[in-house]
């Protein structure tokens, strides 16, 4: 299928000194993407290339199909853009700031419709009166986001949109992106929330430094670590069954601490009967199983030396 | 189009929706102007001018502070009537140089307006009518005779009984001067109008300064909506402002307190021109600044501090030499000049077209500056 977005080669320079640097990548329609790094990773001014609001030293960006620069004026119409930064005017109400970006995407004869619509699918539809500095932060950003997709955009872009929020209203939040994959729009998703990247992406880039370091789905990127699943058993009576565990095809190793045994196997899920088989016939009682996949956490880690969050 | 008309419904509705932005808008300038109306018009004792060097003219000077008026000297004739036609005077004595000859006729013109007509000019014509002539007399005295000046005094002293009494007639003589008399509350209407326009449109800069700080400007352009319509969107905006709030002050001045705006189609050009000049101050200021506090401290110094330099509290001409000429690029005097014009002089919109073609200058280059500056601001680099 042909990519909602195409980003080739954007390169972007503060000072000479390089905050993106190379980065690239597709997303489909109906797919989410997520940029997954630490602040200052470059994901922002990214964004800002690809909806063509920062000039670009290098590079190309095509959004269904146009071109995009800074110059671009209708192409625009395909991207629906939800800036990191809460940026509505406090001093008007959801509705009423729903309408004035409805107006601004040219959604004249629709209007009303969608903005009853949006105020529905971000939760605001009783506080649709009410100015949004009375808001809670988590109803701001889910405003935030509401204007984003009126216009019902080929591509939806949404820089950290979960950032400052209470626990609750990040559900809601990341449960209304998970439903707009499903309706067909692509999506871009920033985080340094490795749980968000995991839970909503289709495909994620790890992007450090201004650059991608590795990109894939969540089973591809943790594969680039080879490091195996860590299963831990609380058994008893458990005398030199270590040993035959280790013995299983593709498992690591095995060991006793206490009454813990420590197993490191690759694909630890699928090993998991038949370890569970062998403990039980060395005459052990298992009384607990713990599996630890890897994360992303973790695959950041390995490739850049440095924790996701600071 | 719609999208311009968006932008600035949205940016009225934000500000209108304030309720300080209301009372600065139409409730403090109409307060104001009772005010200066009523203190000049009421209260504060009259004030006279005097032109003229001579024992008269002292004389005049001396009477009229006796009477617990005030009074100003003044070199000519021309003065005199800016005074009176400013309102900084109720009315002007012009008193012909020289001492007079005992029996001369002394001709006193005396130039008034409004409500100070017979009230000034009652010390005149004590003045006039006083014993004080006396130094005259003996001046006469000791020129013709050449008796020595002190003999002179004492005997014109003593036989100052027999003096034949001055003779006082007072004739009105020629058109009134002043078209319409000048009430109360037309001196500092017109100041008042520029002030606030010009403030106000300084005031509207935090709104610009906000919505960029908040992103907003950027997401804006994130819309297929090009920099010329959010630029256009948000001066049509400041530019209703502008205008609504120079309209209001005219028709509740003109309603409520019988101002007079002279001729509807050359006041009507002085605001429209005046306030694109606000207009375009108010957008430059909102992208030259980073803080939309320091903007409104900055906006509030600059409006009255041009103002003030603009001949809006008191009339340039008072000021020395080369702080006229600087004034003379403050659109304030400009529409000042054009407002007295058409105001005091019954000037019609022709006969302002100098001021109105300056105004309209700065509105083009300051309103062409402050776009850039503000393209600037919201566009990265
Ligand atoms: N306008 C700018 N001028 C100079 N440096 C900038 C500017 N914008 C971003 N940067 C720098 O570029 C790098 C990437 O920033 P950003 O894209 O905002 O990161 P992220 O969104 O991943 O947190 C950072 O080091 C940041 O300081
Ligand atoms: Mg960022």
């Amino acid at each position: 299928m042909e990519a909602v977005l195409r980003c080739e080669g954007l390169v972007k320079r503060f000072d000479d000194r390089a905050a993106v640097d190379g980065v690239g990548f597709e997303i489909a329609a109906g797919e989410t993407y997520g940029l997954l790094g630490p602040n200052g990773a470059g994901k922002t001014t990214t964004i800002s290339m690809v909806c063509g609001l920062l000039k670009r030293d290098e590079g190309t960006v095509i959004v269904a199909g146009e071109p995009i620069d800074t110059s671009s004026v209708e192409e625009r119409r395909a991207i629906g853009y939800v800036p990191q930064e809460i940026a509505l005017y406090p001093d008007l109400t959801a509705r009423e700031n729903l309408r004035f970006f409805a107006r601004l995407y040219g959604l004249s004869d629709r209007m009303d419709e969608r903005v009853d619509e949006v105020l529905d699918v971000v939760g605001l539809t009783d506080r649709a009166d009410d100015k949004a500095e009375e808001y809670s932060g988590g109803m701001q950003r889910r405003l935030n986001i509401g204007i984003g997709m009126l216009h019902e955009p080929d591509l939806l872009i949404l820089d950290e949109p979960t950032v400052g929020v209470d626990p609750q209203s990040r559900n809601a939040i990341l449960d209304s992106v998970a439903a707009l994959g499903s309706l067909g729009m692509a999506v871009l998703y920033t985080t340094h929330y490795m749980e968000e990247a995991e839970r909503l992406c289709d495909r994620i880039g790890i992007i450090d430094e201004g650059r991608i370091v590795a990109e894939g789905d969540r089973r591809e990127l943790i594969g680039l670590i080879g490091e195996a699943d860590t299963v831990t058993l609380q058994i008893t009576g458990a005398d030199g069954c270590a040993e035959r565990v280790a013995a299983i095809e593709g498992v690591e190793s095995a060991q006793l601490e206490g009454e813990e045994l420590i197993i490191i196997a690759h694909n630890a899920g699928s090993l998991l009967s038949e370890i569970l088989v062998v403990v039980r016939d060395a005459g052990a009682t298992v009384k607990g199983v713990n599996v630890d996949e890897p994360d992303l956490e973790a695959v950041f880690l390995h490739l850049t030396g440095k924790a996701l969050r600071d | 189009m719609s999208k311009v008309v968006a932008i600035t419904t949205t940016s009225l509705r934000r500000f209108l929706r304030t309720k300080e932005n209301l009372f600065f808008v139409f409730g403090f300038p109409i307060l104001i102007i009772f005010f200066v109306g009523i203190q000049f018009g009421g209260g504060v004792a009259a004030t006279l001018v005097v032109v003229g060097d001579s024992v008269v003219a002292d004389t005049v000077v001396q009477e009229t502070e006796a009477a617990g008026m005030g009074v100003e000297r003044v070199d000519d004739r021309d003065e005199a009537e800016e005074w009176v036609a400013r309102g900084w005077a109720q009315a002007a004595a012009i008193v012909p140089d020289g001492d007079p000859w005992a029996g001369d006729t002394v001709e006193i013109e005396y130039l008034a307006s409004g409500a100070a007509v017979t009230e000034l000019l009652g010390p005149i014509q004590a003045a006039v009518a006083s014993s004080n002539l006396g130094p005259m007399v003996t001046r006469a005295v000791v020129e013709t005779t050449g008796a020595d000046p002190d003999d002179a005094r004492a005997s014109v002293e003593a036989s100052a009984e027999t003096i034949t009494r001055t003779e006082v007639d007072t004739e009105v003589v020629g058109d009134p001067l002043f078209e319409g008399d000048i009430e109360l509350f037309d001196i500092g209407a017109s100041s008042q109008l520029v002030l606030f326009t010009f403030l106000t449109s300084l005031s509207t800069s935090g709104y610009l300064i906000l919505t960029r700080k908040l992103g907003v400007a950027r997401r804006m352009l994130s819309t297929p909506t090009s920099v010329g319509r959010i630029v256009a969107g948000e001066t049509v905006g400041r530019y209703a402002i502008a205008v609504v709030q120079a309209l209001f002050i005219v028709v509740f001045s003109a309603l409520i307190f019988g101002v007079d705006w002279g001729d509807p189609w050359g006041s009507t050009a002085v605001m429209a021109l005046f306030s694109l000049v606000a207009t375009g101050a108010g957008i430059l200021l909102g992208s030259i600044m980073k803080s939309d506090a320091a903007a409104g401290g900055i906006g509030v110094m600059l409006g009255i501090g041009l103002g003030a330099l603009g001949g809006g509290m008191v009339p340039y001409e008072l000021f020395p030499e080369t702080l006229q000429q600087v004034a003379r690029f403050t659109p304030h005097l400009w529409a000042l000049e054009a407002f007295r014009v058409l105001l005091f002089e019954d000037g019609t919109i022709a006969d302002i077209t100098t001021q109105l073609a300056v105004l309209a200058g700065m509105g083009v280059v300051v309103l062409a500056v402050s776009v850039w500056f503000y393209r600037r601001s919201i566009v990265e680099a």
